[in-house]
């Protein structure tokens, strides 16, 4: 916990410092200082249930199973049995809760709609200059669950990092169905550093070595990643050479 | 071996479980089971002034509905000087949460914190620090 704490106040100041030098990010900022809020406190939860109801009934089977080794009458024998099994039913109810509080911690759920992927994308792309090209490939479909302003702000965010480059603009979407839902693919057809801001990991003086341009494409993956985390999306980048920039997002459904 | 101790605990299986290992240990004459901290406060205020009821040793748990561990110590505090003995309070907790570690830490009437599962070696810790207690 004291760990999350300080990861926060790190991410709270250095989102701050961003909020003075690039004021049109400050609508992503507050909205992203809302999610993380909700994502550490649905950590300390799950950080709480592992510690209490998942821990618990493990540690009542470590010591039923040093108290069966020594027992020398079968009415006791019987007893941690049953008093084990009882600890078995306690874990996978913890399990079962654990599982269903990460599934709806993230977002409210009523805000969850039908979205259509091509429909966000004609959205996005009336606010776009005016020579950025498209090619889509929806083959896989294009219909997800989704909270439609989350999607619609990611996409602005995954689009614009691309604006501001000198590269041809021409990005390609593709989607594919998988086991667990929907993967969409998004291409750019050049190198994109998108690991400037948003890696904790990165030390501040590092950040500014790397230019301004590649800071600011990296909080913009940076916040499109918060927005779909909060759907229960996850992203990736997939390739990231001198001739493509990848990104792979996929929706569980 | 420990006169009278007290099992705090909403864990059922846990009560049973410690009062097993005391029993083999022989480790206390009388072992008391408490499902929550105000249970536990009211029975501790109803023989305050009766040394031979009083517990020697309290095992606590930290994580528990209605009357937690934190609370038990916030009221235990405000009766330990009308206490006519010494009692020796152990947090026992499934928890390993640093913060709760350092919170522990920080309170003096504290006199152990015991990261669950018991065993033998922590049953002799307790034991070791009560015969202290008892010599002094």
């Amino acid at each position: 916990m004291v760990v999350l704490d300080k990861v926060d106040k790190a991410k709270a100041l250095t989102l701050k410092q961003l909020a003075e030098e690039n004021p049109e990010y400050i609508n992503y900022i507050t909205e992203a200082i809302g999610l993380l809020i909700t994502e550490n406190e649905m950590l300390r939860k799950i950080a709480s249930r592992y510690s209490h109801d998942l821990r618990s009934p493990v540690t009542n089977i470590d010591m039923l199973l040093q108290l069966y080794e020594k027992a020398e009458d079968s009415g006791d024998l019987q007893l941690y049995i049953q008093k084990m099994n009882k600890s078995v039913v306690r874990l996978q109810e913890g399990f079962e809760a654990l599982s269903s509080e990460r599934k709806n911690a993230l977002v409210d759920r009523t805000q969850l709609r039908l979205t259509f992927l091509d429909e966000v994308l004609d959205e996005v792309k009336r606010k776009l200059p005016i020579g950025t090209i498209f090619t889509t490939d929806f083959s896989g479909g294009k219909k997800i669950i989704a909270h439609q302003q989350s999607i619609l702000q990611c996409f602005t965010l995954l689009i614009e990092l691309y604006s501001n480059t000198e590269q041809p603009k021409t990005i390609h979407f593709n989607t594919e169905k998988t086991w667990e839902g929907l993967l969409l693919t998004i291409v750019y057809p050049s190198f994109i550093d998108l690991t400037a801001a948003y890696d904790r990991t990165v030390a501040p003086q590092d950040v500014k070595n790397k230019g301004k341009d590649s800071q600011l494409a990296g909080w913009n993956y940076y916040f499109a990643m918060l927005f779909l985390r909060a759907m229960g999306a996850t992203i990736n980048i997939d390739e990231s050479t001198q001739n493509q920039t990848k990104i792979l997002i996929s929706f569980t459904q | 071996m420990i006169k009278n101790i007290w099992i705090i605990d909403d864990d059922e299986i846990f009560q049973f479980t410690a009062q097993k290992y005391l029993e083999l240990k022989k480790a206390a004459e009388k072992a008391t089971s408490f499902t929550n901290g105000h249970e536990a406060m009211n029975h501790l205020q109803q023989i305050v002034h009766d040394p031979d009821d009083l517990p020697d040793v309290i095992l606590l748990d930290i994580n528990m509905p209605v009357f937690d561990g934190w609370q038990f110590i916030k009221e235990f505090t405000r009766v330990q000087e009308a206490l006519q003995k010494k009692v020796l309070v152990f947090l026992t907790t499934s928890s390993i949460d640093q913060a709760d570690f350092d919170k522990a830490k920080g309170i003096n009437i504290i006199a152990g914190y015991i990261v669950k599962p018991l065993n033998e070696e922590k049953i002799n810790d307790i034991l070791n620090q009560y015969r202290e207690l008892s010599a002094v």
